[in-house]
């Protein structure tokens, strides 16, 4: 359990990589806010930001999840979307062979952009489209076990294995001492102020969403 | 009698005369009953129609002559032309509106709101004004785009046609070369052959299928974008485009700067003129057979000025452009106009491309969103069409920070992030006011000019004093006085109460006797002052033009700064750094002060001075406008305070090192305050002698001062 004294509630950072429309907003959306808005859905450019409050172990953190573009890599953002980062979802589209193929790319980047301890999953995201697959569960496995990442299927639309896997990323980086330490310093070290943005973040999202996990 | 008139063959500016809607045929065919409807009730909205009606056409014996075009705007345009532009495109819409199916009618036509009777600028400037200040006008958008992009080389009508159809047919050319390549016949398909026709085949089917990802999602809410051929428009253009600039090629966020102007384009949309171009020249500038190419002409003109913040190439010691704009905006423009904000974002550590990249690809439009980005376009491309650049953007940047600046500073790192990512755009402000506030920053590069925008965007923590409005001031001169002595001793008290060193009661004690100075000579010289700055107050503030005294304005405004400092002062005294930017908020007041006696020194110099000289007219406006008035001053159509003073040419490039500006006193030195003055307090001692006219102008340097412009003076202020 991350060392922290009751009073503040830690910031953690997690980040979303991957090529353009696979579906990293719509995570982020759906995870944050519970929502499915494919209205809503314009192409993200340079960065997107939402906060959420969980639990864990009977203690609120704060999450910022960060959504990038998807033509940014390699690009002009790429030292400031990763630092500080705690939890990198780099996310391909199951029904787009190509998606899956630049993954390489984007775990490399991942690798010489990161600290080594990050807490890193691989996501193949809509899964409800399951009919018109074109990356098997198998390859996405295999991906993830070469670069040495988690893996998970999920969809944004259904709702499928979202919630669990920020959750489980979270626990993660809570298990993980070293992400509490010297990478991160600056945006995890508690401040007062954060207290008063749980009121922040409770009207950010219509009200406090507390996973109880 | 009036079938007759039809008939007959009617001539310039006879037209037909009131309900013209019933007799004007293309009134008739280009209206639909709803336009008809509005024609009825606002009957006086329609002028005279020079132009023959179609059954006329044909016997025509004269056309209006070139001078007569230039001459009069408002007989130029066909009725039925003024009757559409009425409805401005960035009228209210709803996203339940029934998408239309054909392209040919123009998008939410029937829902468009009537803003205004006809009013034609008679020049582009006035034109320009008119969308700085937002006012409506009966020139269609996209008409006034293509002026202020210089599609269109000059406001003069008859070069319209001629400029249009040259561009029309460059890209019919492009298009046909790039979208529409012959068969591939050689080579072979599975080559990797980098010269193989194939590759490039594939390479172009790869590239619209990432052009097609995004035009699908291009403003998902607005039923327009979802028809077919907006899509095949969308991109046929920046596929087109893409090709033709391969250093950039397509980035996301073009097609969010297309997008309005298609719509624009579209929104004004007019039959082809069916006889000679020369004869109907809006027809033939906003035709609907050309809404395509027109888009492209728009597009590609406004990237040649947005273009560098797509690109991409970056190393270490070039980063890309777009990082290098948003590191002036946050690191160079912002320090100066507004320090504390500035260090707000500098102590959480906020990369200025977090919140930049968004801002200025996409021209702000996330940001107001669709209804609010035409308005703003409007006032960044009038600014642009007399800058020659678009550089204002930098600007409407920092205006945007400053606004939301009470809610960033104090906020948390998340706080801020989420504001910065969310703008908060105020629903009762309209989007042009963002420019103005940017053109005035621009106007008045430095931390006295940020400063009245930080007072319009503070709080205000003191109550305002009740004010005489009679001009003779002696009364409103002491109630400022009183307002001061207030607040001084307000600030040494809790000062004292706070257990704040000698430094910092110093550094009141230095304000309060910067107060009595002034006010003794403005009791002093009351007479002299009143003659010689009413013409330029009432310059300043039209309307309200000897409402208030000089020294009751300027008191107001030092009181929001004070009052400023004094809640950071309150907070957190215990800090060494803020109380640093606690002394500077007083300082600033100082500096304030300081100004203020140039003009006053001149006045006693001159008393009976006959008129006031440029310097001191412009510096009247720029100091002592009120907190509440900053809006009005703002807003006036000419920037009021300085006439003489052109937006030069962009300062970016005499950007001092250091960030402030100040003008040391000998007071200061003897005090404990002295050591901001590091030795060279002897210098100012013999420098800066309040009564000295030049005072501000002897290009002596504070320590913060940098080359020869480091100095406040009010003459100055307005020249920045």
């Amino acid at each position: 359990m991350a060392p922290f004294e009751d009073d503040y509630v830690p910031t953690l950072k997690i980040l979303l990589i991957g090529n353009s429309s696979v579906g990293k907003s719509a995570l982020m959306l759906r995870f944050t806010n519970d929502m499915w808005a494919p209205e809503e859905s314009s192409t993200t450019i340079g960065v997107d930001f939402k906060v959420k409050m969980v639990m864990v172990g009977g203690k609120p953190y704060k999450l910022t999840v960060w959504d990038t573009a998807g033509q940014e890599r390699f690009r002009t953002l790429t030292k400031s979307y990763y630092r500080n980062a705690q939890a990198v979802l780099v996310v391909y589209d199951i029904t787009n062979r190509a998606t899956f193929e630049e993954l390489p790319r984007w775990l490399k980047e991942l690798e010489a952009n990161t600290a080594s301890d990050i807490v890193k999953v691989l996501v193949g995201n809509k899964l409800d489209k399951d009919s018109s697959r074109a990356v098997t569960t198998e390859e996405g496995e295999d991906m993830a076990d070469r670069y040495n990442v988690g893996f998970l299927e999920a969809s944004a639309k259904s709702n499928t294995h979202v919630k669990e896997c920020f959750m489980e990323m979270v626990e993660t980086i809570i298990e993980t001492p070293t992400l509490w330490g010297q990478s991160t310093t600056g945006l995890l070290l508690p401040r007062g102020d954060d207290i008063l943005e749980l009121e922040a973040a409770r009207e950010e999202n219509g009200g406090l969403s507390l996973c109880q996990c | 009698m009036k079938m007759d008139d039809s008939q007959r063959i009617r001539r310039p500016g006879e037209g037909c005369l009131v309900v013209w809607g019933f007799l004007c045929p293309p009134c008739i065919w280009w209206s639909d009953l709803q336009e008809l409807w509005r024609l009825l009730r606002w009957p006086w909205a329609c002028t005279p129609c020079p132009y023959p009606t179609e059954s006329t056409r044909s016997r025509r014996t004269e056309l209006p002559s070139k001078e007569k075009l230039s001459n009069d705007h408002q007989r130029l345009f066909p009725v039925n032309a003024a009757h559409r532009s009425r409805w401005s495109t960035s009228a209210i819409y709803t996203s339940a509106a029934a998408p239309q199916t054909h392209l040919d009618q123009s998008p939410y036509q029937h829902q468009y709101r009537m803003t205004s009777p006809l009013d034609f600028p008679r020049t582009i400037n006035d034109l320009r004004q008119a969308a700085l200040n937002n006012t409506p006008t009966s020139v269609p958008r996209s008409l006034r785009w293509k002026l202020f992009l210089r599609v269109l080389p000059s406001y003069h009508p008859s070069s319209w046609s001629d400029a249009i159809s040259r561009e029309r047919a460059r890209y019919a050319e492009l298009k046909a070369r790039y979208t529409a390549p012959g068969v591939v016949e050689s080579g072979d398909p599975l080559s990797q052959d980098e010269s193989s026709p194939w590759k490039e085949r594939y390479a172009d089917e790869e590239l619209k299928e990432t052009i097609i990802q995004d035009t699908q999602r291009t403003f998902p809410d607005i039923p327009f974008f979802r028809l077919p051929r907006t899509q095949q428009i969308l991109l046929d253009v920046l596929f087109t485009y893409s090709k033709l600039n391969p250093d950039t090629s397509y980035r996301q966020g073009m097609h969010e700067l297309l997008a309005p102007i298609l719509f624009a384009v579209q929104g004004d949309a007019l039959p082809p003129p069916s006889s000679t171009p020369d004869q109907d020249v809006l027809h033939h500038t906003c035709s609907e057979t050309h809404v395509e190419a027109d888009t492209y002409i728009l597009f590609s003109k406004l990237m040649e000025h947005t273009k560098s913040f797509y690109l991409t190439t970056s190393t270490p010691e070039n980063p890309a452009p777009i990082i290098a704009t948003t590191n002036n905006i946050q690191n160079k423009l912002l320090p100066i106009l507004d320090p504390d904000l500035h260090h707000h974002l500098t102590s959480l550590q906020i990369e200025p491309q977090i919140w930049g990249i968004r801002y200025l690809r996409l021209l702000f439009g996330r940001e107001f969103g669709f209804s609010g980005l035409f308005g703003l376009w409007d006032a960044l491309f009038a600014d642009m069409s007399e800058t020659g650049n678009l550089m204002v953007v930098e600007w409407v940047c920092v205006a945007m920070l400053m606004r939301i600046r009470s809610k960033l500073i104090g906020a948390s790192y998340t706080e801020t992030i989420s504001l910065l990512l969310k703008y908060p755009v105020e629903s009762e402000s309209e989007p042009a006011s963002y420019v103005r506030e940017a053109i005035f920053l621009r106007e008045n590069f430095s931390t006295t000019g940020g400063l009245r925008l930080v007072a319009k965007y503070t709080p205000v923590p003191v109550p305002s004093p009740t004010t005489s409005t009679t001009p003779t001031s002696s009364r409103t001169a002491i109630a400022s006085g009183r307002l001061f002595d207030t607040l001084v001793s307000d600030v040494s008290r809790r000062a004292e109460k706070l257990g704040l060193n000698n430094t910092i009661r110093s550094a009141v004690q230095e304000v309060r006797k910067g107060v009595q100075t002034i006010q003794k000579e403005y009791d002093n010289n009351e007479h002299a002052l009143l003659e010689r700055f009413s013409p330029a107050l009432a310059l300043a503030r039209p309307g309200n033009a000897r409402g208030e005294s000089s020294e009751n304005l300027k008191g107001r405004d030092l009181a929001n700064v004070l009052g400023e400092s004094l809640k950071v002062l309150e907070g957190r005294v215990e800090r060494d750094v803020e109380v640093e930017r606690a002394l500077e908020g007083i300082r600033r007041v100082r500096d304030t002060l300081s100004a203020a006696r140039s003009p006053n020194a001149s006045a006693v110099a001159t008393p009976t001075g006959s008129a006031p000289t440029p310097a001191a007219a412009a510096a009247v406006p720029a100091s002592t406008t009120l907190p509440s008035t900053v809006t009005a001053s703002l807003s006036a159509p000419a920037p009021v305070p300085v006439p003489a003073s052109k937006p030069s040419a962009y300062p970016a490039r005499r950007l001092p090192t250091h960030p402030r500006r100040h003008q040391s006193r000998a007071s200061l030195a003897s005090s404990d305050f002295a050591f901001l003055l590091s030795g060279k307090g002897d210098e100012d001692d013999k420098n800066s002698k309040p009564k000295t006219a030049a005072a501000g102008s002897t290009g002596k340097k504070g320590v913060w001062g940098s080359g020869g412009d480091g100095e406040f003076d009010l003459g100055n202020l307005g020249k920045r």
